[in-house]
Parts: C-alpha cells; structure tokens; sequence
C-alpha cells in the first residue's frame, strides 16, 4: 500500500506543480481531487468530533436536560433554510446566533487582549530610574558574588558562568543605569514611538501636512519594516514546505518505490507535450 | 411578519452578545455554565453551516454536470473524489490509525496541500521580483528588512555576524511596534462593529433590506 501512496503523492504532488508552467488538465484534475478530498475529510471530522460526541452520544445518555442539546441542531437546521427560498429568511435567526455570539465574545476579548494588554506594554516609564533601594544594592551584590564564584570555581563551566553574569547584568541594571538599562529604554521608546506614529498615520481626522506629516512618514516606515518582515516569514514558511516537497519527491524516486517521480514526470511532460502539439494545430487550423 | 423577519434576528443577536459580555464580567459558576454551553452550541451551528456548504457545493457541480458546462468533468472528479474520502471516513470510523481516511490524509491530502501552499512561493517570489525595485525609502526598507529575515532564516545568512541579532531585533522591536498600533485598530474596529450590532445598526447579516 505504501508504494500506492507513493506513486499517488508524487502523482498529486507533480499535477499541482505543472501549474508552474501554465493552467493545465493535470493541474485541473489535482485542485479539484483536492476541493473534494479537503471538504470530505473536514466533513468526517466534524461528523464524528461534533456529532457524534456532542449531540449524539449527549441524546443517547442519561442527562435529564440531554434534549437541550436539539437547540443548537435545530438553529443550525434554519441555516438550511436558504436553499428553499420562501422561507431563507429564516435562517437570519441562526446568523444572528453566529453574529452575536462572535460580538459577545469579541468584546470583552478583544478589550483585554488587544487593547487593554497592549497599551499597559506600551504606557510605560520611558526613562527607567535606578532602584537605589538597600534591597536592590544587595540583590546585585549576592549576583555579583556568585558571579565571581562561578568564574573562580573549580569547574570553570562557561555555560555557568554566563548564566550568573547573566544575572548579575540583570541585577545591576535594576541597581544602576547600565547600558543594558538604556537599551531597554532605547527599545521602550522605540516601540512607543512606533505605536504612536502608526496610529497616528490611520488617524484621518486632521490633514496630514506640515510638521504632524513627519508623524505619520515614520508610521510608515514601521509598517513598511512589519510587511517586510511579514513578507520574509511568509516567504521562508513556504520554502520549507517546498523543500518537504521536493524531498519526498527524491525519496520517491528511489527504485524501492518502482522510480515514482521519474516515470509520473517523464509521462506528464509527453501528455503536456502532445496537448500543445494537438492545440497548435488547432489554433493553427482556426487561424486558416 | 415583519417582526419575524427583521426583529427576531436583531433580538437573537442583541441577547447573545449582551448575555456573553456579562457573562465575563460575572464570573459565577451559572454564568461559566451559560459560556459552556453556548461554545457548545456555536461549534453544533458550525458543524451545521458545514453542510450548507457542502449543499452549496453540490448544487453547483450538479449544476455544471447536468448542463455539461466545459469542463464539467472536472465537477465529476469533485464530487465523485468527495464521495469516496467520505465512504473511507466511515469505514475508519473517523480516522482510526492505518484506516483508508488516514492513508488518503497521509498519500492525498497533505502532500496537495503543502504543494498548494508551496507554490505560492514562487508567486510571491516571482511578483516580488518585478515589484521590489529599492526606488524610495520605504521601499528600500521593507526589502532591506525582508532580506534580513529571510537571510536569518537560512544557515548561509545566519552564519554572517549579527544578521541573526538584527533580525530578532527587528522581529521584537519595530515589528512588535507597528503590529501592536495595528491590533489598537482592528480591536477598536471590532469593537465598534460589536457596538453597532448591539444597537440594531449593524444590519447586514441579515442579507436582505426587509
């Protein structure tokens, strides 16, 4: 079974590459393999993860309230409804659920997380000022200690070693103002200038010229570094599953799996061959 | 009539998100219990609305099928390929190990699916080509930052001193920046729209103008 799969992978996997060289049967044929198989699969997911475990095996327990449970099947029954037109209006009850179940979560969730969250992370003190607390001075001194234990120690391991420097740095920058401490300032101005110069470039209430225009130029250059970057990551995301492809393509090619990826290419590339003699002709043919 | 059509619908949605805003705010074990069953719900609907897509789909290739559009064999393939991966679901029982859905997942279904997503690269790379040109600041800014990420990201590039700092620098400062400022605007954009739903205003939902 296993060189089946083989040769249906390669086959699946080089039907939807042909598409590197124009819209073709092949590649046709593997979309629509892929609509079919993607929607049949999500379906006998939802049928036994959400049928079966939420609605069936609750109707078929002991659970006096068990019947609760018609509900949510009866309102997304009225979905359904949309296809008999005279009474598709009655689906509008089951989106409302949708709609307001989505906003009621969405409210306070959104509140936390991206407003409340974000702005405490982004209102803070631009300037840190050294704690001169006895507390402090001690906390850096016991680092410092164990700092210059580690580095005499018998052992000498650097992994110990940088780990209690690393400490004592920490610990320092809270005592004093270290360059560790101005560099997290650096970045906490960095971030607030971003955050505000980005909102203020979406801000469309006054006209952006004279001196606020400077505010919104270096909004977007931030936004211009998040879609580079955003562009970078999307682009490496897909060369990794390209470099999956392309090694399941050589590991398949091996005689063990009866050459999968040299015959299936070699008897692709003679159809697209013989497609594009049949249609230059043809086109040939219209053209006289 | 009336009522049936618009107001129903408006009262359905104002009690679920009413109801689920208190409820967070009201920590009590009804209130939690209202939240379950409500998830609950929501994923039923879901799986619910599924088959109105899977209905959807079906009219349509049916459609091209009974018409014998071009093409419509590729309809055919669909439908007929859709019926199959069902028929192995439920002779796995799900996706019982070494059953045919996990075989068709294995051998089908993820190898098109990381080839699908795989090509996109090649577009990306390929429109990259002919609209990355560095002819101003911003321009030459976001390829700048791409290259750096990308470059961080293979071993060639993070073997050149400080390309790897420079993009985790870049991931968690600037990027942090500008994506906070922009989840600021998608937050308060839902919220808004949460408000608008809340107060009957945001109506489009319904489909109709009725």
């Amino acid at each position: 079974m296993e060189i089946v799969g083989a040769w249906i992978a390669v086959g699946l996997t080089l039907f939807m590459f042909s598409f590197l060289y124009k819209d073709n049967p092949f590649y046709k044929v593997g979309e629509n393999l892929y609509v079919g198989i993607t929607i049949g699969y999500f379906v006998i997911q939802l049928w036994y993860k959400t049928w079966i475990d939420k609605v069936w095996d609750v109707l078929t327990g002991q659970a006096h309230d068990r019947f609760v449970i018609l509900i949510p099947v009866l309102i997304g029954a009225l979905l359904l409804t949309r296809f008999v037109p005279k009474i598709a209006w009655m689906s509008r009850w089951a989106f409302a659920f949708v709609i307001g179940y989505g906003a009621g979560l969405a409210i306070p969730a959104t509140l936390t997380t991206s407003v409340v969250i974000q702005a405490q992370a982004t209102a803070k003190p631009l300037v840190t000022m050294p704690d001169r607390s006895p507390g402090a001075a001690k906390a850096t001194e016991n680092a410092k200690a164990a700092y210059d234990k580690a580095k005499e120690g018998a052992a000498k391991e650097d992994e110990k070693i940088r780990a209690a420097r690393y400490r004592y740095e920490q610990s320092r920058s809270v005592s004093e103002y270290t360059f560790l401490t101005a560099y997290r300032d650096f970045t906490t101005i960095v971030i607030f200038v971003g955050v505000f110069c980005v909102l203020f470039y979406f801000f469309f209430s006054i006209e952006h010229r004279g001196p606020v225009r400077a505010f919104s130029r270096v909004g977007i250059l931030f936004l211009m570094i998040y879609f580079g970057a955003s562009y970078g990551n999307t682009v490496m995301g897909r060369l990794s599953l390209l470099y999956g492809r392309v090694l399941d393509l050589k590991d398949y090619s091996r005689q063990m799996y009866g050459f999968a990826t040299p015959v299936i290419l070699v008897l692709m590339i003679a159809v697209l061959a013989a497609l594009h003699v049949k249609n230059k002709g043809k086109d040939e043919g219209h053209a006289a | 009539m009336l009522h049936l059509k618009r107001t129903v619908p408006l009262a359905i949605a104002f009690f679920f998100v009413v109801a689920l805003i208190l409820q967070y705010f009201v920590p009590h074990p009804l209130s939690e219990k209202f939240l379950g069953m409500t998830q609950k719900w929501a994923i039923i609907v879901v799986y619910v609305s599924l088959l109105l897509g899977v209905g959807s789909l079906f009219q349509s290739h049916l459609r091209k099928i009974r018409v014998q559009t071009p093409g419509w064999g590729y309809s055919l393939v669909t439908l007929s390929v859709f019926g199959l991966t069902v028929l192995a679901g439920f002779h796995s029982r799900g996706n019982s190990p070494g059953g045919p859905l996990q075989w068709t997942y294995e051998f089908a279904y993820s190898p098109m699916s990381a080839t699908m997503f795989s090509l996109l690269g090649f577009f990306i790379a390929s429109a990259a080509f002919r609209a990355f040109r560095a002819r101003s600041v911003e321009a030459t800014l976001l390829l700048a930052t791409a290259v750096v990420i990308m470059l961080a990201q293979v071993p060639l590039g993070a073997a050149i001193p400080g390309v790897g700092s420079l993009s985790a620098w870049i991931l968690g400062v600037p990027l942090t920046a500008a994506k906070r400022a922009l989840m600021f605007g998608v937050a308060l954009g839902s919220i808004a729209t949460a408000l608008r739903i809340i107060f009957g205003i945001e109506r489009s939902y319904l489909g109709g103008t009725e």
